[in-house]
């Protein structure tokens, strides 16, 4: 019997087990959802691909062109401009995600010197590509 | 005789699971939280590319170029030769962040400041200081004789890269 019965005594023994397993089920699912908000934090993008772009500038010689894929941290965008989300100029990368009037993004500087940097955000199959030409 | 007439039943929400779901919580949230306050620091990974460069600006084919002379004789800077800029952003205008010393041979170049290069090799235990890479090589010089490089780059940017 599941509920034993035993001596005019009942026991819950199914339906605790349940009600365990559903609490613990959703105290770990609350943590698997902290950990991936935190994770994927739009602050964190920023850095990441800033600083991603920042080192591939500064190992590329002039005349190269380079397809960056940037789908993930373009997803994270909140209402920029897709322009104004990834801009390098003069030596400095700023990646702007959030869309907030006094925020300017997060910037990171690279050494090499070019005498230009063009830097588009393109789609290819579905997936968005910064594209940059350096001379 | 064991009595039998007490009631007893499995509690569920003991205070005990309770107390541990509590730790697990605070564990994981704090690891999790202590893990993305840093920043990324890829102080390191510039500093390698950075000599990379200049290797590749100082020497062709393993051969000590005409450029390294000019910058070793203060002919040019390193700006100048290798095509180098060293602006940081807005917000650390006016501050040098790099410290380059480059020595072929015995004779020794330096740029950037000259302040960082006592706090290469303090790097356990010491936070918001420069990240120091040194790097040796050989190239062989004007007369095909084997002449030692020796570079060591510094980087600050310790708001970018080391203070959360």
């Amino acid at each position: 019997m599941i509920f034993g019965k035993k001596n005019g005594k009942k026991g819950l023994l199914l339906e605790g087990i349940i009600i365990y397993l559903v609490i613990a089920l959703l105290f770990i699912g609350m943590l698997f959802v902290f950990v991936y908000k935190k994770s994927s934090n739009s602050a964190l993008v920023e850095e990441e691909t800033a600083k991603e772009i920042a080192l591939m500038l500064d190992s590329t010689r002039p005349g190269t062109s380079v397809l960056l894929n940037v789908d993930d941290a373009l997803n994270k965008n909140d209402g920029v401009p897709i322009a104004q989300t990834i801009v390098i100029k003069d030596n400095i990368v700023t990646v702007k995600l959030k869309n907030s009037q006094n925020y300017q993004g997060y910037s990171y500087s690279f050494f090499n010197k070019f005498n230009d940097v063009r830097a588009a955000i393109v789609t290819r199959e579905g997936l968005k590509y910064l594209s940059i030409q350096v001379t | 005789m064991i009595k039998m007439n007490k009631k007893g039943a499995e509690q569920v929400l003991s205070f005990y699971w309770l107390i541990m779901f509590g730790i697990v919580a605070i564990v994981v949230v704090s690891g999790v939280l202590l893990f993305y306050s840093k920043p990324l620091d890829i102080r390191g990974s510039e500093d390698n590319i950075l000599i990379n460069r200049i290797a590749g600006c100082f020497s062709d084919n393993g051969q000590l170029t005409a450029i390294s002379s000019d910058v070793l004789d203060g002919k040019k800077s390193l700006e100048e030769a290798c095509g180098f800029n060293f602006e940081d952003i807005p917000a650390n205008k006016g501050k040098m962040q790099y410290f380059i010393k480059i020595n072929v041979e015995g004779k020794e170049v330096k740029f950037g400041d000259n302040n960082f290069e006592p706090l290469c090799g303090q790097q356990l235990g010491k936070v918001n200081i420069p990240l120091c890479v040194e790097k040796k090589f050989f190239v062989l010089d004007s007369a095909g004789r084997f002449a030692p490089v020796n570079i060591l780059v510094a980087i600050l940017k310790v708001a970018q890269n080391a203070v959360a």
